[in-house]
């Protein structure tokens, strides 16, 4: 505050103008005002002082223009000043009430500035920026604004948002949006649709932004609009063909969450989308192996790229119901919104493993039957013919004996004719059984083992000395009862027709042999069988003993284990070919005509 | 060898064969022509083997091989001859029904003086001893080690 009088000699002045001045107070009193003012305005102001004191009146000095003041080092500040007439005995004073506005030039400099930078920022976004005020009514509307809904500024200001771009059934998650803004204060984020002015739907994100007044209070609510329809139409396109593949894909991030399933997925795991989403992708997996899978998928994160999964060892998968099954898989790393996540393609490849094995054993199958076949044709140039030229041999002999009246001979021959036809006979018998076996079943039907064991050791009738003996439990179990039966009856006639001598024991017993299997053994007391037959005696036609010394097609084991195996079983001899043999074979539990393999 | 051990007229006839018609054949047709060589008989490879090692089978001699026999086969036989020094000079004919038993012996060609076909054995077989005598007659039997010391 300076006080100063008509000649302009400053006559009062306080504290705090002596400190802005940069004077001590005594210093100032008797100055001329003008020795406050810069240089250039000093040879001005007298008149300007002069025509004050003229008509002197409460205003403000200089109105619309800048005042600047100067301390006593010559350095200058804006000013406002503030001049009231002062009424004295001895004359008018002027009150000069000067404040220095450094300070809000300053602030009113940024203000200008960054509002020259929100209406270029505003002006030239891609996003379409609106401010309403709060009843809803368009304040601004800037060109991204034009060009996403079609309406130019002229035509939006003043109108109300919701009318204007909101359509038919998106009021409600408008409204919804606004009042919970309203309530809670808060930016809310969506995406949803607008009406362009021509009235085509534009898939947007908004952003709603509550404004408020110096005093907090809502002033209205600035709006963020982005087009969003390419984005909208390439996840469209991405979900279309994903829901559309008939393989399986699964999206996983990083830390091995499922992010994303197909139909196809959902199928081929046996879970529902909602069971999966969320969860790690190591229940897909069999338990043996999840253990580990977090390593390897750490592994792939750290050199991600589109390759095969596993380095071609064979996967399997693990369904819901407990099932495994094969499949091929195919990674490929994808960017999402949250960093790198993998695009796994499952394909189940179950039905190809299957179709090869079975191929396989359907391969082995038509081996074995070759095998077979060329055994036959051999057996049939060989074995049958033997028998044949035999009787021809005798027929020719008897003719001759008959030329020569030697009949003394005739009877033996005749005898060993007949014997050839029998053998000739149990020949093609036992054959046919061979090619039949596993083809005729008869009936599934409940066998008790012991009596079907002494039925068939009877119906054999064996010499007087040698005895059926059943040690042990024998099982009662229902099985196709005529390859059981033609088994035990082959591996009795063998330790009956083999045993040499008068008095011998056959043992018959039963034992488990894994769940699925009861193992029988059929031991004797006879000759035994050397070591180095043991596989040989398994093969068609092969005896051990001339057929002129023991009759038999040689079939007998060879049927036997066709059989066994034909049922899944296995056999074996145990035998030291000095005194005694043991055949022992497995037969399943639960038999069925399908359960050949 | 001298020339003094040279006693092809009484080379035994060692007939290895199962079937005892085939074995009847063979002595009916011995008698029918006056053959007095000794006539021996195996009923299978292994025993024929174990005739040998024993030396119950006097030298000079020539086999008469089957091939489909118990225990141990005509091809499996000829295996063991191939691989036992003593035997592996013998004179060895084998006895085939058809032309693939042939073929199966190709192998053992080396040790198979001729085959002679089972169905030609009645009638033809004066064929098959006159082919033995012609042979008895031109090749200087080997006698085999075992039979050296006779």
């Amino acid at each position: 505050m300076v006080v100063a009088d008509d000649k302009g000699i400053i006559r009062l002045v306080n504290a705090a103008a002596a400190d802005m001045f940069g004077y001590a107070r005594a210093e100032m009193l008797g100055l001329s005002i003008e020795s406050l003012l810069p240089m250039r305005y000093r040879d001005a102001h007298p008149a300007h002082r002069a025509s004050y004191f003229h008509s002197p009146s409460r205003r403000a000095m200089g109105i619309g223009q800048d005042l600047y003041a100067r301390r006593q080092d010559g350095s200058e500040f804006p000013v406002e000043v503030g001049l009231n007439p002062i009424a004295t005995a001895t004359g008018t004073l002027v009150l000069s009430v000067i404040v220095d506005i450094t300070e809000r030039k300053r602030i009113a400099a940024q203000v200008q500035a960054s509002l020259a930078l929100q209406a270029a920022i505003v002006s030239s976004s891609d996003s379409a920026i609106i401010s309403e005020s709060v009843s809803g009514s368009i304040t601004s509307w800037n060109p991204a604004a034009e060009r996403l809904f079609g309406y130019s500024a002229e035509e939006a200001i003043g109108r109300s948002i919701v009318d204007l771009v909101v359509p038919d059934g998106y009021f409600d998650e408008e409204h919804a949006s606004r009042q919970q803004m309203q309530d809670d204060g808060k930016v809310k984020t969506f995406e949803t649709r607008r009406r362009h002015k021509d009235g085509h739907l534009v898939d947007v994100s908004v952003t709603l932004f509550p404004l408020l007044d110096s005093r907090g209070r809502p002033a209205g609510t600035a709006v963020f609009k982005t087009d969003i329809s390419a984005r909208q139409w390439q996840e469209q396109r991405f979900r279309t063909v994903v829901e559309a593949l008939p393989t399986g894909i699964v999206i996983v991030d990083r830390s091995g969450a499922i992010q994303l399933v197909n139909p196809h997925a959902e199928k081929m795991f046996g879970y529902s989308r909602d069971e999966l989403i969320g969860e790690t992708v190591d229940i897909l997996l069999p338990t043996a192996l999840r253990d580990s899978h977090a390593e390897h998928r750490n592994a792939y994160f750290g050199a991600p790229s589109a390759r095969a999964m596993g380095n071609g060892r064979d996967l399997l998968c693990r369904r819901k119901d407990g099932l495994e099954f094969s499949v091929e898989i195919g990674l490929t790393p994808i960017g999402t919104g949250h960093g790198t996540a993998v695009l796994a393609v499952v394909t189940d490849i179950s039905e190809r493993v299957r179709d090869s094995q079975q191929l396989a054993e359907q391969r082995d199958e038509l081996k074995r039957s070759n095998d077979e076949l060329t055994a036959f044709a051999y057996v049939a140039s060989h074995d049958l013919k033997s028998p044949l030229r035999g009787i021809d041999q005798l027929a020719m002999w008897i003719e001759e004996d008959l030329k020569n009246e030697q009949l003394s001979t005739i009877p033996e021959h005749m005898r060993l004719m007949q014997s050839r036809i029998r053998r000739m006979e149990n020949l093609l018998d036992d054959l046919l059984a061979y090619s039949r076996a596993g083809r005729v079943e008869g009936r599934v039907s409940p066998v008790v083992v012991a009596d079907l064991a002494r039925g068939i050791f009877d119906m054999l009738s064996p010499p007087p000395g040698i005895s059926l003996e059943l040690p042990g439990d024998l099982p009662i179990f229902t099985t196709l009862n005529t390859p059981f039966e033609q088994v035990l009856r082959n591996l009795f006639s063998n330790a009956i027709k083999h045993h040499d001598r008068d008095v011998g024991r056959i043992t018959f017993q039963s034992k488990s042999a894994g769940e699925r299997f009861l193992e029988f053994t059929v031991r004797d007391d006879g000759p035994g069988i050397p070591p180095q037959y043991h596989e040989r005696v398994f093969g068609m036609f092969q005896t051990l003993r001339p057929r002129d010394e023991i009759e038999g097609s040689g079939m007998g084991l060879a049927l036997v284990k066709k059989l066994v195996e034909c049922y899944g079983g296995t056999i074996g001899i145990d035998s030291d070919g000095v005194r005694g043999c043991s055949i022992h074979f497995t037969w399943p539990v639960a038999i069925s005509r399908g359960s050949r393999s | 060898m001298s020339r003094s051990m040279q006693v092809y007229r009484d080379a035994t006839l060692f007939i290895v064969d199962d079937d005892d018609i085939d074995a009847m054949t063979i002595e009916r047709s011995f008698r029918k022509m006056k053959l007095l060589n000794p006539v021996l008989r195996a009923k299978d490879g292994q025993q024929a083997l174990d005739m040998l090692a024993a030396d119950q089978v006097p030298a000079p001699y020539i086999i008469l091989l089957d091939l489909n026999m118990p225990r141990m086969g005509g091809l499996e036989f000829l295996a063991r001859v191939r691989k036992d020094p003593k035997l592996t000079s013998v004179v060895i004919f084998v006895l085939t029904t058809s032309k693939s038993d042939e073929d199966l012996a190709a192998a053992y060609q080396d040790h198979v003086a001729g085959y002679v076909l089972k169905q030609q054995i009645g009638n033809n077989f004066i064929d098959l001893i006159s082919l033995i005598e012609c042979y008895w007659r031109v090749v200087e039997l080997p006698i085999p080690a075992s039979g050296q010391s006779e």
